[in-house]
């Protein structure tokens, strides 16, 4: 249980307030970020969706601290299990946080394992680190530690793990070595994953797979989820609740049900219709017009009002904010909050 | 009326992978790897053909055995009445004109030293097509560059001057630049964002009517080869399992294979309360395919008889097809 200012708030597991980053490329000072602000409950999906470069990449690495070198947190704050991520050092974040509390994994599972290593030797650096910051646990060994990486493959259903541990990577498949990098990113105090496009590079039966499994560990463990990924049909099977990013905001927030049956946003309503999932041949599937702005050229006022067809005076010159429209449904939308509900017919 | 353009009799592309001369020579340690085996498909003008699968299914050699990017080990591919495998090499430049590819890799089927403009107008240069002066060509180009909806300015700049959709696009005017009938396209929007994609889809239908076009369309996203297509063909280790009108396919799925592959795709409004098929483990290498069905390490119907024949195309009526041994029973 988490106590903060005295007020009783177990189960919000992270709370990201008004969390800005910022890119610093060749001088030039770009935001990355800009205010954003949601909670992640205990056990809870949240699923993280856009268009490249909106951002999402950049929160999930703004919140596990790996920005690159050029990018820093401006302003906001990260609480999560009762401290601010924001403050803490490096060797904090390292010993206390990461791999431990907080774990991540990539798009790339080729590119998340050494190559010139047993998947073994990988696994065990990892297990031997976290028994080393575990205070009350005494030091295990090599055996007891190969044990207990043998079990944690087994429960991301490899077969045979004893005899798969000394493989190395280049003899796994595409899903087997995301199933090892979920093996290893997950121990049982793992209490928030954050899974960037975790799918993107595998076939659909593999995905399916690796989502089920996700889920299930999601389950077993309690562990909350943040999972970024542009493919809504994947979020509106895994997640609870859906987080729509454009420019580096947060368009709009709600349950998965409500965002994508009922979107308040015109540019969540836009990504909705150009999926060409449920219409058949000849029927034009909508294209937004432009592109996402570059991050040095951000629009003034609404940063979707160039592309956005229904846009107003009023949206070239006020930075709308999150405003709570319904139950729980959050969207940043002027016309809308301004008019209330609007029907966004793009085609 | 509609007409076969193209007709493909049972292709088969293997690759083989020997250690060294031994191997070679006496054929021992040789791997053969059955990347196509067997397929026949035949594609009507005008119409988009879509082919599904997993990677390393054999989508791609297909594409390319069908260009004759790679030599096909036997097997006959009919277009417009001549045989493609048979060609020499002034007949395979004819053919090379009537047929295109769009290629995956959008940066890396563009050189990065040409500007758009060149790359459009190689081709046209290369076929000399109707024995254009320069600045003809740069006509055409201007107008090529229009048709795929980039401004003329475009011409001038390089490939990394351009977002991937832009990139997409241009590869798009290379491969419209000859007038073909024939334009294979293999995942033509891999990696491009979900309004981009869209965009480069409704492209591909506008030229498609305009220009009296039939596609090959390869893609791992079956909504997009179901939206696309007018057939489809399910391919699983270098075979089809399925194939038929996507209509028929989609809503009569016969083959396991098909109905595990069709209950996974993501959805956003799940219209039926279909729960999903997950297959256990994955693709088994095309060097040591199973025998008799190759899908049967997997599936969940698998008997003696699967391990031991190889299932056949069985025709369900209207040219719908699916190879599997529960099918002939009944």
């Amino acid at each position: 249980m988490i106590r903060r200012k005295g007020r009783e708030v177990s189960n919000i597991l992270l709370d990201v307030w008004n969390l800005c980053v910022e890119y610093n490329l060749a001088g030039k000072r770009m935001q990355a970020l800009d205010d954003v602000s949601f909670k992640v409950k205990k056990g809870e999906v949240l699923g993280v969706a856009g268009e490249s470069g909106c951002g999402k990449s950049t929160l999930g690495l703004a919140i596990i601290r790996l920005l690159p070198s050029v990018g820093e947190i401006a302003d906001g704050s990260i609480r999560f299990m009762g401290r601010n991520l924001v403050k803490l050092s490096e060797q904090q974040m390292d010993e206390e946080i990461r791999g431990k509390h907080i774990a991540m994994i990539f798009q790339n599972p080729q590119s998340a394992l050494n190559p010139v290593f047993k998947i073994e030797t990988q696994m065990i650096d990892i297990l031997r680190f976290q028994s080393k910051h575990r205070k009350s646990k005494a030091k295990m060994s090599r055996k007891e530690l190969r044990q207990q990486a043998i079990q944690q493959l087994k429960e991301t259903g490899i077969a045979d793990p004893a005899e798969r541990i000394s493989n190395y990577p280049f003899e796994f498949s595409g899903g087997m070595k995301q199933r090892v990098i979920i093996a290893m990113a997950l121990s049982s105090e793992t209490s928030l994953l954050i899974a960037d496009e975790p799918t993107t590079a595998l076939d659909v039966t593999i995905e399916a797979q690796i989502n089920k499994l996700i889920d299930k560990l999601a389950a077993e463990y309690g562990t909350s989820i943040l999972y970024i990924t542009h493919n809504l049909g994947v979020l509106s099977e895994m997640a609870n609740r859906i987080m729509i990013m454009y420019a580096g905001r947060i368009f709009e927030m709600g349950r998965t049900q409500s965002v994508l049956g009922d979107p308040r946003h015109p540019y969540s309503a836009a990504l909705l219709e150009s999926l060409p999932g449920h219409y058949t041949k000849g029927k034009r599937l909508l294209s937004i017009p432009g592109f996402v702005p570059p991050l040095d050229q951000l629009p003034s006022g609404c940063s979707f009002h160039p592309r956005c067809p229904f846009a107003e005076e009023i949206c070239r010159q006020q930075v709308p904010t999150l405003n709570e429209v319904s139950n729980g449904h959050w969207s940043a939308c002027l016309l809308d909050q301004q008019r209330g509900r609007q029907k966004w017919k793009w085609i | 009326m509609e007409m076969d353009l193209i007709q493909i009799k049972s292709l088969k592309t293997y690759f083989f992978q020997g250690k060294g001369l031994l191997s070679k020579l006496f054929g021992q340690g040789l791997k053969i790897v059955h990347a196509v085996d067997g397929v026949s498909l035949t594609i009507k003008k005008g119409h988009t053909f879509g082919i599904v699968g997993e990677s390393g299914c054999g989508k791609s050699t297909l594409c390319n055995t069908i260009f004759r990017l790679v030599e096909p080990l036997e097997g006959k591919i009919i277009f417009q009445g001549r045989d493609v495998v048979k060609m020499d090499q002034k007949n395979l430049r004819e053919f090379r004109q009537k047929a295109q590819m769009i290629f995956q890799d959008q940066f890396g089927c563009l050189n990065p030293r040409r500007t758009a403009g060149q790359i459009i107008a190689e081709p046209l240069t290369i076929h000399q097509a109707d024995n254009r002066g320069k600045e003809d060509i740069s006509l055409k180009v201007a107008e090529l560059l229009e048709a795929v909806n980039l401004d003329a300015e475009a011409a001038a700049k390089f490939p990394h001057e351009f977002s991937g959709g832009q990139a997409r696009r241009i590869g798009v005017a290379r491969a419209i630049a000859l007038n073909p009938d024939f334009i294979i396209a293999d995942e033509p929007t891999s990696g491009l964002d979900i309004s981009t994609a869209a965009t480069i889809l409704n492209l591909m239908q506008d030229l498609q009517e305009r220009l009296d076009l039939t596609y090959l369309w390869i893609s791992h996203n079956l909504n997009q080869v179901k939206y696309m297509s007018d057939d489809i063909a399910i391919m699983y280790l270098g075979k089809i399992v399925e194939t038929g009108t996507t209509a028929d396919v989609f809503e009569n799925l016969a083959h396991p294979y098909s109905q595990a592959l069709i209950s996974v795709i993501p959805q956003i409004r799940k219209k039926d309360g279909k729960s999903k098929i997950i297959l256990e483990g994955e693709i088994p290498s095309p060097i040591t395919p199973p025998s008799g069905c190759r899908f049967r390490t997997r599936c969940k119907y698998a008997s003696k008889k699967c391990k031991e024949e190889e299932p056949a195309l069985i025709d369900l009526g209207s040219g719908h097809y699916a190879a599997c041994h529960l099918l002939g029973s009944n």
